[in-house]
């Protein structure tokens, strides 16, 4: 008996979806971490630092990444640190270990969420369909991220790149929700160009 | 439609926030000298005016964070929004729309 366990997304049998330039696709499941803590303790940020090679935004609403390694501002006192699936538990026990005599927490939320990319022009107008928040250039760019909603759905969207290419991280039990949401956005705002 | 600024984010859409009511109510620290009636002035009474209101807001679908808003409860003008711990803002205009 094999004893390693397969992961299947929630959006595994979802077919990526290719529209007028505009792309939508689940992307394969990363590992997560919650962290609490203050940021005016300088030993939170050096952790922070050591384990992932990125600086702690305390900037509200940003986020450092360098490839598949995220961190993003979710509040004041909390982050979310994003990496590869098998690099998980060696980030948290290196976290915990800096950690341990301050004020802080580290959890892992690697399958509490999933993330969706959506890219291309019809972006902003397929989020527009479900979301009150301004992704408008002036108001929203590369390097920005928000918690928000869609729809019914509480989001985390970050913006990677101007064109825009963003990614939506989305509680696992609302994926196929949003994911249908979106996707019958997007065949709207295709066939009406 | 009401837009509120959240201290920390900025200004967003109601739909992310959710109130609790009104702000600045302390609790009592003599707990044990406290009749009935002192007990449930601290619990259920509230002031409810038409006009200028301090109340409790969470971002709750943004970054969670509890703060306070001064708003116009006949008009739903947001005149402030401030984080826990600081002063009460001192608002002049509080009927001003509400009377046209
Ligand atoms: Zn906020």
């Amino acid at each position: 008996m094999s004893n390693t366990t397969q992961i299947q997304t929630p959006l595994a049998k979802s077919e990526p979806l290719e529209l007028a330039g505009t792309h939508l696709q689940e992307l394969p499941l990363s590992g997560k971490i919650s962290l609490r803590g203050n940021s005016s303790n300088r030993k939170l940020a050096a952790a922070v630092k050591k384990a992932t090679g990125l600086v702690l935004p305390t900037k509200a609403n940003t986020f450092n990444h360098k490839g598949e390694g995220y961190v993003t501002w979710m509040g004041p006192n909390e982050w979310q640190i994003t990496c590869e699936l098998d690099q998980t538990n060696k980030l948290i026990d290196e976290l915990r270990a800096d950690l341990q005599d301050i004020h802080s927490a580290v959890v892992e939320v690697s399958d509490y969420y999933t993330t969706l990319q959506l890219s291309g022009p019809l972006a902003r107008k397929v989020l527009a369909n479900g979301s009150a928040f301004d992704t408008h250039p002036s108001q929203f760019n590369k390097g920005q991220c928000t918690q928000t909603r869609f729809g019914h759905a509480a989001i985390l969207l970050q913006q990677l790149s101007a064109e825009p290419d963003y990614r939506i991280q989305i509680r696992w039990s609302y994926a196929q929700y949003l994911f249908d949401y979106l996707s019958a956005a997007l065949h709207n705002h295709a066939t009406d160009q | 439609m009401m837009m509120i600024e959240c201290p920390w984010c900025g200004k967003r859409d109601q739909s992310e926030f959710t109130a609790h009511g009104e702000a600045h109510i302390a609790r009592p620290l003599d707990t044990f000298g406290l009749s009935d009636q002192q007990w449930g002035d601290y619990v259920f009474f509230r002031s409810n005016p038409k006009g200028l209101h301090y109340e409790r807001w969470v971002h709750s679908f943004g970054c969670r964070q509890w703060f306070n808003v001064a708003r116009n409860t006949a008009t739903d003008e947001v005149y402030a929004s401030y984080k826990p711990g600081e002063a009460k803002p001192i608002i002049k205009a509080t009927t001003s729309r509400a009377k046209k």
